[in-house]
């Protein structure tokens, strides 16, 4: 089957109510239901917005849900950071299905690369929300 | 090139004292100069100055008609000016190009304290999905490192050994900060700033400014100076956020640059007689000999025990003490790296100069590993 559009027309994936956010992407991490973006041409699945595929610069992108536990991949515990960061706290980049996902650690828990991580909730600064993940 | 240190004079009159003594050492006059490139990071967020390149020009004298332009790519600001430099030579849209940077950016000479200065330095990762995390610019490094270590057994006193190594190179380099020797004891017993680095094991805040010139290369030995050729240089760019990078501890930018720059220079890793790379962490340094293709991967970690990588080894890398020792005023670090190895090239090093070197390599990275820079320098026989 196509599903090509005719000229003139906008594909699905290129309409802007239906494009991956910031805001909408935001709101589905506050509901614990984090969202990223699978290419329709290469199969690439990212886990942050983007207006087309970030390896092979399709527009065919669709929204798909992520899972919520995941395994790190890598981390870093922090000591020197910006004043509002605080310090002593572990990041780590999470893989959640086939998207990875830069997320921060719950404070007080400690993560070693291929733990088991699982989405508890989200934290703030500056104004832009991210994923707390916790080891299971 | 200027000391690298602390200062607090004005970001032009920084750059005058590295400008004009190159202008003098490639033989050029103030009238010769059709463009200048320069490059600085921070200045807008620092010192609160922007659109820099007019008013440095003025100060160093250009007359009006020169074409000048300021850069900012992060860290690979200075080797970006100096591509952009390379091509306008090359295509023969101007003769004769100044390039290089400055850069004011220690809380010494700013008053600005270290945690505030280390979210301004945070500023080229991704806001959304980079920053808000907590991410900084060593953390990426250390992600990366970790991962490493996780894959190839590297550790930390692998690690450490690349500070001392870099730190006893440095204590050669009198423009070097901090010049002074490191024990792979000091390094281990310094506090952790992002794990697995510890202090020692990252490059210091910095001030300081380099200038090099570029002309073309028919003209180049009619200035009566001794010219080194550009035999390649290439810029690449990966994604960001890092978590879209393809195997982030590759350093897959770097690999696509450094296979474009040896294409160019038509000689590879294994004819290249010295190397300044990125080492604004020592994990950064263990990435980058592996991305160049100077070690095997995996394989940068033993190498750098063996001495491989000291003036006297088989591949000899940052012989200026690289960003560890000599210091990473940003927008300075790209073209500070290239005054190193045109003075490697013709033998004017001293004490730290690596025997008969005709063949150079620099490796510059900007932001979270989302630039770099490769470029490839030749002595003329
Ligand atoms: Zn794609």
């Amino acid at each position: 089957m196509s599903n090509r559009p005719e000229q003139g027309q906008r594909a699905a994936s290129d309409d802007e109510s239906e494009r991956l956010t910031h805001e909408r992407w935001t709101r589905a991490l506050e509901a614990g239901e984090p969202m990223g973006l699978s290419c329709g041409d290469c199969g690439y699945v990212t886990g942050t917005p983007k207006a087309a595929c970030v390896r092979c610069g399709s527009r065919d992108v669709s929204t798909v849900s992520l899972p919520t536990s995941g395994t790190v991949y890598t981390k870093s515990t922090i000591e020197i950071a910006p004043g509002n960061q605080g310090r002593g706290y572990q990041i780590a980049l999470i893989d959640l299905g086939d998207a990875r996902m830069l997320g921060r650690i719950a404070d007080g828990d400690h993560v070693e690369i291929d733990d088991t991580v699982e989405l508890t909730g989200t934290y703030e600064y500056d104004g832009d929300i991210v994923g707390v993940f916790e080891a299971r | 090139m200027t000391d690298f240190g602390v200062y607090t004079k004005p970001i032009a009159e920084l750059f005058a004292d590295a400008a004009l003594p190159a202008m003098e050492d490639a033989g050029i006059e103030n009238g010769d100069v059709d463009a200048f490139y320069f490059g600085n990071v921070l200045g807008g967020a620092i010192l609160n100055e922007t659109h820099l390149a007019p008013q440095v020009a003025s100060h160093i004298g250009l007359p009006p008609g020169t074409s000048v332009q300021r850069y900012e790519d992060a860290c690979a600001t200075g080797s970006l000016a100096l591509k952009h430099a390379v091509r306008a030579v090359e295509t023969g849209e101007h003769d004769v190009v100044l390039v290089g940077g400055a850069e004011r950016c220690t809380p010494a000479g700013t008053g600005i304290e270290t945690s505030e200065m280390t979210r301004i330095f945070g500023s080229g990762a991704h806001r959304q999905y980079e920053q808000a995390p907590g991410m900084t610019t060593a953390s990426v490094f250390a992600l990366h490192t970790q991962r490493h270590m996780h894959e190839y057994g590297t550790t930390e006193e692998q690690l450490a050994e690349v500070a001392v190594k870099n730190h006893y190179h440095g204590s050669m380099n009198s423009r070097a900060q901090f010049g002074e020797e490191k024990t792979v004891e000091e390094v281990l017993e310094s506090p952790v700033i992002a794990s697995p680095f510890r202090l020692l094991d990252c490059c210091p805040f910095s001030d300081g400014a380099s200038a090099v010139v570029v002309v073309g290369e028919s003209a180049a030995e009619s200035y009566g100076v001794e010219p080194v050729d550009v035999a390649g240089i290439s810029h690449q760019a990966n994604a960001s956020p890092v978590a879209d990078q393809p195997n982030p501890p590759s350093t897959e930018m770097v690999r696509r640059a450094a296979r474009d720059t040896f294409d160019q220079a038509g000689f590879g890793p294994g004819d290249v007689d010295v190397t300044e790379v990125h080492d604004c962490f020592t994990g950064a340094e263990i990435l980058a000999l592996e991305a160049l293709g100077l070690v095997e991967d995996g394989r940068a970690g033993p190498a750098t025990v063996q001495g491989r990588t000291r003036l006297t080894g088989d591949i000899p890398v940052n012989p200026s003490g690289g960003l560890k020792s000599k210091g990473h005023p940003i927008g300075a670090t790209g073209t500070a790296q290239i005054v190193e190895l045109t003075e490697q090239l013709r033998g004017e090093s001293g004490e730290r100069q690596v025997e008969d070197s005709t063949r150079a390599l620099a490796h510059n990275v900007g932001g979270m590993t989302a630039t770099a820079v490769v470029t490839a320098l030749e002595a003329r026989t």
